[in-house]
């Protein structure tokens, strides 16, 4: 299965699901899809990345 | 005169009769569009709908009616094909097989004769923003433009592809999701090259362009021949605005966006809530820049209401054909094939065999799994068993099925692989195991019958005949069905 993790959001705590390859440790800010602010995944209020968290899909 | 969306849609009003117009104004970047889907859909009700007045990303009227929701009747989907409606479940299936096997070339018309060309934004001008542009779920990351895009590769052939590209607040500045293997491909051979690649979204045009795009093509195959042998005539192309005749259009297009990917830039893309019901992770996808919007006049803007019945016939048409062309030679007894709703077109697929042999029903489904990667679950039942009726389906499984026996799982699971380097699955759950269920009845002992009223009573009584009209009995008028 893919490896993806759930970032929550450390401004509204939505929590969304991120490809963890490209996203977990790449520098890039993620984007919150409920209230667009962008941050890295050290600045999530909660990461949850065990590999077989998210059963969601990337593309 | 050549086929086009405005054409189908006269059709439609004439042959099915199920598209709506709304002309109260909607906000689709505020989720209006697909909360008034949802509750159709909720009421099982799937007609085509027009928002005549839609608002744009500025909250102003945008001067784009827009139309979602056509593909979520297998009858429209017929009537796409130049099919029957009253035929819409495997002779659908069919008659993509047939139109994906033709070729039609394409035809050139001058830019002046182009309905596409009638109006032309550029540069400043050229403004998605002023586009009604959907947004469709809660956690999806922006509006979405979700129609067939268009690549040239560095060959010379044109690849037609769903894509989608997403709008972030900015007139000129997009990101693509591109998934498939071969647009994937096209912009990595322009990276190579250090150079931008040419892409059009096409977002509006008759719905079997759309539908041809679906075509299971391999690498190389021109796929403007593909989309004529589904108009059933010639497309017509024109010189783009931006790239002249080294990139050819659709003519007869109702809108189209001329954009660049510019090599190796990506932006963040995603969430969205894809075919499959679950929000697709965020990811790095390449960056769209809008070079032009060229549109008709009276242009409509297409739409899909993704995860819901409007997008499982894209999935399911194109799986029953391939299963038809991968299957049929080698089993010639197979009846039909059908992936059904509840997998959202991608999941599952029921298939149905005459005369079934020994073992086949472990092998046909085997094959069906080998034939379509995506695929997870494969239930094979005979051909008395309606594969478009799923309660039939699942009767089968409930009642011919031997867990002990009839299961077969195969272990590892079976990945797409994407040129991008990781591994992609279409909105798939991606479990690591596939399955095939035997759901045939069992020939190896003594089984009971199914029961059935008799047909020659059931062709003799006419039920219409015998019922009252409506009105005549209390109450009867609110029984949905009956003679009228």
């Amino acid at each position: 299965m893919e490896r993806l993790f759930m970032a929550e959001c450390p401004v509204c705590h939505q929590s969304f699901a991120c490809h963890y390859d490209e996203m977990r440790h790449s520098k890039v800010k993620l984007f919150c899809p409920s209230c667009r602010h962008r941050f890295v995944p050290e600045e999530a209020a909660s990461l949850d990345e065990r590999p077989d968290a998210a059963r969601a899909s990337t593309d | 005169m050549p086929k086009d969306l405005q054409s189908f849609l006269q059709q439609v009003r004439k042959q099915t009769g199920d598209l709506i117009e709304i002309e109260r104004p909607v906000r689709p970047d505020d989720f209006e569009v697909t909360a008034l889907l949802k509750q159709l859909e909720d009421r099982r009700q799937y007609p085509a709908v027009q928002f005549n007045n839609p608002l744009d990303m500025y909250g102003k009227p945008s001067a784009f009616p827009l139309l979602s929701n056509m593909y979520a009747t297998r009858e429209r989907c017929a009537v796409m094909l130049d099919v029957d409606p009253a035929t819409p479940n495997y002779e659908v299936s069919l008659a993509f097989k047939e139109k994906a096997a033709g070729k039609i070339k394409p035809q050139t018309i001058a830019p002046e004769s182009a309905p596409v060309r009638e109006n032309v934004w550029q540069g400043k001008d050229a403004d998605v923003g002023h586009l009604p542009i959907v947004k469709h779920f809660a956690q999806d990351i922006g509006p979405v433009l979700t129609m067939t895009h268009v690549m040239r590769s560095k060959q010379g052939h044109y690849n037609a592809s769903f894509a989608k590209t997403f709008y972030k607040w900015d007139p000129h500045e997009m990101v693509v999701s591109i998934h498939t293997r071969d647009l994937s491909r096209i912009v990595k051979e322009y990276e190579i090259h250090d150079e931008p690649a040419p892409i059009i979204n096409v977002i509006g045009h008759h719905p079997a362009f759309h539908l041809a795009s679906l075509a299971r093509n391999p690498w190389g195959a021109e796929d403007y021949e593909t989309i004529g042998s589904f108009l059933g005539e010639p497309l017509r192309l024109t010189p783009s605005v931006t790239w002249g005749d080294k990139f050819m259009v659709p003519a007869d297009a109702d809108l189209i966006i001329e954009g660049e990917i510019p090599p190796g830039q990506r932006d963040v893309c995603d969430p969205f809530g894809e075919v499959g019901r679950l929000y697709q992770a965020q990811c790095l996808r390449p960056v769209f820049n809008t070079k032009a919007i060229t549109f008709r006049h009276g242009a409509v803007l297409q739409d899909i209401f993704s995860g819901f019945r409007d997008c499982f016939a894209l999935g399911a048409i194109p799986k029953e054909a391939a299963m038809e062309a991968a299957l049929r030679a080698r089993f010639p007894n197979l009846h039909a094939a059908h992936s059904p709703d509840s997998s959202c077109g991608i999941h599952a697929i029921y298939i149905s065999v005459h005369n079934l042999q020994p073992g086949q029903a472990d092998a046909i489904g085997k094959a069906a799994l080998e034939a379509m990667p995506i695929t997870e679950c494969v239930v094979v039942v005979d051909s008395d068993i309606d594969v478009f009726h799923e309660p039939s389906v699942l009767w089968a499984v409930f009642t011919y099925a031997d867990v002990a026996h009839g299961l077969s799982v195969m272990g590892t699971g079976q990945h797409v692989v994407s040129n991008q380097g990781t591994r992609l699955s279409f909105a798939s759950t991606k479990w690591s195991g596939r399955v095939v269920v035997d759901a045939t009845r069992p020939q190896n002992a003594p089984f009971p019958p199914r029961s059935e009223v008799p047909p020659e009573v059931i062709a003799r009584v006419k039920l219409d005949d015998f019922l009252p009209k409506r009105g005549t009995v209390a109450g009867y008028a609110n029984i949905p069905v009956g003679a009228k």
